[in-house]
């Protein structure tokens, strides 16, 4: 096989990327001048430019106009493996805040009732929030819970306190998984003015179901997160039987 | 194949063919996941009929050293260790035509240099090789995923010679005995160059979600960088919740 030389734009968005974990660049820190980048690394600026346009386009850096080019700001890393709601998030407490914009007691619909395994016209209560990070809005959701199973639920402050656990306390329930979905769709103008981003942009929807431990769903949520804001992980972990670790 | 030492010149030319065959597997001349030559050539050089080729190979088929490609031609296969594997966690992809049928074109299988950057993923020296793969996955005939694999060369050398648009890389890390033991997802979105954007059909300012995943063996060294990008509208990612 022919050795494969990499194009100048890739090797150059490489080293910009190299620069950045070398040096131990903070998130929202300002790489050097095109004209010091291409001094040390003797590349063109034009080669520089493009690669750094790439970076900029693929979310990695961002340009300030007039101040130059910065490292793209830190993502909130939500792990969807582990059951949270996002008010669990690992951030400190002062920095998120949950609006509760709605809380209504409803009919379950077609969708609903397929999702909580209910039968049509069940009462469900339908919380609807807004999850703020340092006051920005970062996620918009709603929530479907059993109205009979959960009575009262909406008299906690579910602002302050983290519904699973009031379900896990005060419910008797024991909440042992679930399924969550993650996909990317264009945003209504209703929706992005309460997230902040601009009409038609991409958002995350992800939605799931908790189970209790005898696999009844106990919560259905839909919700919309900024992608600017936030990124998702989850770690795979094999076994092999007869194999040892 | 107790049976095949026994084979002598007496021996029907397609078990002698077979036999043929059946070391060049064993001494890695036909290496896993490499296609041996067509039936045709085997034919010339041997001297013999094409059917007795066919037989020969067909025999190494049902013993499951070989398999047939429609179109492509006849593969090694190597050790299966399918049914002693579980995961936990981790992201499933959902496309909607999931029943639809899968195909890959390579569009690129290289060796490279690490440089800096991949000689820091890998843990090997900045001139160390690699190899960069970049396929397109089709779902049903749509182009809907865009593949980057980086895979240090010291894991598999012989990997410049296997047909991916074949076999999967978990299925050329089973041939090879590579065991990954965890893999580190995350979901993110970005934006594709404006030739990648072509090749996906999709325009270059539009937005995509981008699986970036890097593989660790039972050693903590990591085996593969890889980032898969999909068309919105097309695909999904499910992830299992379980409460630790």
């Amino acid at each position: 096989m022919v050795e494969y030389h990499i194009s100048p734009r890739d090797d150059a968005a490489e080293k910009i990327e190299y620069y950045i974990i070398e040096n131990k660049l903070e998130p929202n820190a300002k790489i050097p001048s095109e004209r010091d980048l291409c001094e040390m690394w003797g590349i063109n600026r034009t080669t520089l430019r493009s690669a750094i346009k790439r970076l900029v386009s693929s979310g990695k850096l961002y340009n300030k106009k007039g101040s130059g080019t910065f490292v793209a700001d830190h993502k909130i890393i939500i792990d969807l493996h582990s059951i949270i709601t996002l008010s669990d998030i690992d951030i400190r407490r002062n920095r998120l805040l949950i609006e509760v914009i709605s809380t209504k007691i409803i009919e379950s619909n077609k969708h609903i009732s397929k999702e909580l395994h209910v039968s049509l016209g069940t009462r469900v209560y339908e919380f609807i929030r807004l999850i703020k990070v340092d006051r920005d809005p970062i996620c918009f959701e709603t929530l479907y819970i059993p109205y009979d199973r959960f009575l009262d639920i909406d008299k906690y402050n579910l602002e302050e306190e983290i519904l699973y656990k009031v379900m896990e306390n005060r419910y008797n329930t024991e909440i042992s998984g679930g399924i969550r979905n993650v996909g990317i769709s264009p945003i209504n103008f209703v929706d992005a003015d309460l997230l902040n981003v601009e009409n038609n942009s991409a958002v995350y929807i992800l939605d799931g179901v908790i189970f209790d431990k005898d696999n009844i769903p106990i919560i259905y949520m839909k919700s919309m997160l900024r992608p600017d804001k936030v990124k998702f992980s989850s770690s795979k972990i094999y076994k092999y039987r007869g194999v040892q670790a | 194949m107790r049976k095949a030492e026994e084979i002598n010149y007496k021996s029907p030319m397609y078990l002698q063919l077979k036999k043929v065959i059946y070391s060049k597997i064993q001494s890695g001349e036909y290496l896993p996941g490499t296609s041996i030559p067509s039936e045709n050539e085997l034919a010339k050089m041997y001297g013999i009929n094409r059917l007795t080729v066919r037989n020969g190979i067909d025999q190494l088929v049902n013993e499951g050293l070989l398999m047939r490609v429609q179109g492509k031609g006849v593969y090694v296969l190597g050790a299966n260790g399918k049914s002693n594997v579980e995961t936990v966690g981790g992201f499933e992809e959902i496309v909607d035509a999931s029943n639809a049928a899968r195909s890959i074109k390579i569009i690129k299988q290289v060796v490279r240099k690490a440089y800096d950057k991949f000689s820091w993923i890998f843990g090997i020296g900045s001139e160390d090789e690699i190899y960069y793969i970049k396929r397109i996955i089709y779902v049903g005939g749509t182009p809907s995923y865009l593949e980057e694999t980086y895979i240090p060369k010291y894991l598999i050398p012989q990997l410049d010679s296997i047909d991916l648009s074949v076999f999967s890389i978990e299925e050329i890390y089973e041939f090879y005995g590579i065991i990954r033991s965890k893999v580190n997802e995350t979901i993110d979105l970005t934006r594709l160059d404006a030739n990648e954007g072509r090749m996906l059909k999709i325009s270059a300012d539009e937005e995509v979600m981008v699986m970036e995943s890097t593989s660790f063996d039972y050693k903590s060294r990591v085996i593969d960088y890889r980032r898969k990008y999909s068309v919105s509208d097309l695909c999904k990612y499910s992830v299992c919740m379980k409460k630790d």
